[in-house]
Parts: structure tokens; sequence; C-alpha cells
């Protein structure tokens, strides 16, 4: 990976935390919010995003009657986000 | 690749790691946790507190041990709300966390369970005994904030267990010993032994009513901090 290549699943803050977030396992909506601490609107967006690149899941379930979303990353969004952090050692590691 | 870079590369690695460290425990859930564990032992050791004042009409061991076997009741009773507490906080870390949370929630609620709540109820009715429950009652505690502290990485959490844990056991001690003078002398108990009798009875439930539901309440609000702290170094 080099500066041209990082992709644009890394390009904006938000969207490497919830990687960073989602990496260790799935999580709800909820918990994303709090480790965020984005609002609801642009997670929505960033999560839809990250989704639609092929980077995590999300499966909708029914918790008391109340709508609930879980989401988890890919096989694919964890080798990324691997090598994406590999990067920023590397950069780092050649100071 | 200039200095510039290499100090965003480090900024966005260390923000990383930020999140990877929150995201491995649910803080939101070990709060209220240990909060409703902390109230909940706090009304259990309040009517514990209130068995053992039956003591002051008692004339002698007999009915001493009856009070306990009283106490052993409740406390048999009082597990089943706390496991159901426990099962519920279960459920909602399963779903939420990480395997790393859960394996450390477990590790807290199996703590609560077999120090705090089992040597109560598995110690015979002898009063000596009930030294080394309290014991086991202010070792859950210390375990619990020692594993917290050293996830957390808060040095004051871990010290603090290993300082409160020395300190009761010292006290818890002292009375101890004192009981077991006045129980290997006669089994009638004058006004003096009396004394010493009630000053156990009510020194080690004050302690073991302030000390297990305050240390689960420090350890909520510390978590609490703790995620507030990290909260605000990613804004």
């Amino acid at each position: 990976m080099n500066f041209d290549s990082i992709p644009e699943a890394f390009q904006t803050k938000l969207r490497v935390a919830l990687m960073a977030a989602l990496y260790n396992g799935p999580k709800d909506f909820k918990t994303l919010k709090l480790l965020t601490s984005s609002t609801d609107g642009n997670l929505s967006i960033q999560l839809t995003k990250l989704e639609e690149q092929g980077y995590l899941i999300s499966r909708k379930s029914f918790v008391n009657k109340k709508s609930h979303t879980d989401y988890e990353a890919t096989q694919i969004g964890k080798d990324k986000f691997e090598e994406y952090v590999d990067f920023l050692a590397t950069i780092i590691s050649t100071k | 690749m200039d200095m510039k870079q290499s100090e965003e590369a480090s900024k966005e690695l260390s923000y990383i790691k930020t999140i990877m460290t929150k995201s491995q425990f649910s803080y939101r859930y070990g709060t209220k946790f240990f909060v409703i564990v902390a109230c909940y032992l706090l009304i259990v050791n309040l009517t514990r507190k209130l068995l053992i004042t039956l003591t002051l009409n008692m004339n002698s061991f007999l009915e001493l041990y009856n009070v306990k076997l009283a106490e052993q009741l409740l406390m048999i009773i009082a597990v089943f709300p706390l496991l159901l507490i426990i099962f519920l906080f279960h459920r909602i870390a399963k779903r939420n966390s990480t395997d790393m949370s859960l394996w450390l929630y477990e590790i807290c609620a199996f703590s609560i369970i077999v120090c705090t709540v089992m040597p109560p109820i598995i110690l015979l009715p002898n009063i000596t005994d009930n030294v080394i429950a309290d014991i086991f009652s202010v070792a859950g505690v210390s375990i619990c904030m020692f594993i917290c502290g050293q996830f957390l990485q808060c040095k004051k959490m871990k010290v603090t267990a290993i300082v409160y844990f020395i300190i009761i056991c010292i006290v818890l001690f002292i009375f101890g010993f004192l009981f077991v003078i006045v129980q290997t002398g006669s089994q009638d108990i004058s006004d003096v032994k009396k004394s010493v009798l009630l000053m156990y009875s009510y020194g080690t439930s004050i302690i073991n009513m302030c000390y297990s539901p305050l240390g689960y309440l420090l350890l909520g609000i510390e978590i609490y901090q703790t995620n507030k702290r990290s909260r605000n170094n990613v804004q």
C-alpha cells in the first residue's frame, strides 16, 4: 500500500474508527455511536458506505419488539484494515 | 517520506489503538452492572445487619447460631435475584461486546458469586467461619477492581484494590481474634464478652455493608470516568 492506493474507506476519521471498533468483533449501532462519539446521521451514512464497499455486513433483528442492527467486519474489511495499519507502522518506522 | 507524514501516521495509529482498546470492553454496561450490583449488595447487607441486631437479646451461642442460620437462608434467597441480574447483563454483553469484554465481564460475575455470595451460604453457621466469609467478600471486590484496573490500565484502581484488601483483612483479623478469645471461654456470655461479641458483629457487618457495595460503586464510577476520558481523547 502507498499514499495513492489508500482505500477510500480509510480516508475519513470516522470510517477508520468504525473499522477499528469492528475489528474486535460485531457491535450494535448504539455501541458504535458511543465509541466514535458521532451523530446518528453521520454514523449511518458512513456505515452504509462501508457496507457498500464490502468492508462490513449488517444484520437486522428485533429485540423486545424494537429494531436492532448489528454490524460485523468482513474478512476483506479486516484484511484491508490490517494492511492500512501495517502501512502506518511502516511510515513511522522509516522516519 | 517527510517528518510531517510520519507524525500524522503516528497520530492516526494512536487514534486506532484508542478506539480498539475502547471497543474491547463495554464500558456502558460495565458501569451499569457494577452500580446495580453495589445497590443490590447494599440492600442484602442491610438486611443481614438487621438480622444481627437480633443478637442483642441473645443469651447463648445457640441463639446466635439460629441467627446465623437465618442469615444463611437470606443469602440463599438473595442469590437468585443476583443470578438474574448477572444473566441479564451476560445476555447484553454477549450481544454487544467482543470476546474480550465478555471474558472480563464473566470473570467479574464469577468473582461476585463465588467470593461474595457463596461463602455465607456454604460455610457452617460457626461465627468464626464468618471471618473467612467476610474476607472472601472483600477479596471479591478486590479481584474485580484489580482485573478492571489491569484492563483499563488504571494504576490507581489496582493500588486501591490491594490497599483495601490488606486494611480490611487486618481489621477482620482483629475482630475474629477477639471473638475466638470469647468463644474459647465458657459458654456463658458475660457483659464484657457480650460487648466484644457485639463489637465484632457490628464491626464486621458495617465493614461488610459498606466495603463491598462501595467497592463496586467506585469501580462503576471509575469505568464511567475512563469512558469519558477516552471519549474526550477521541474528540
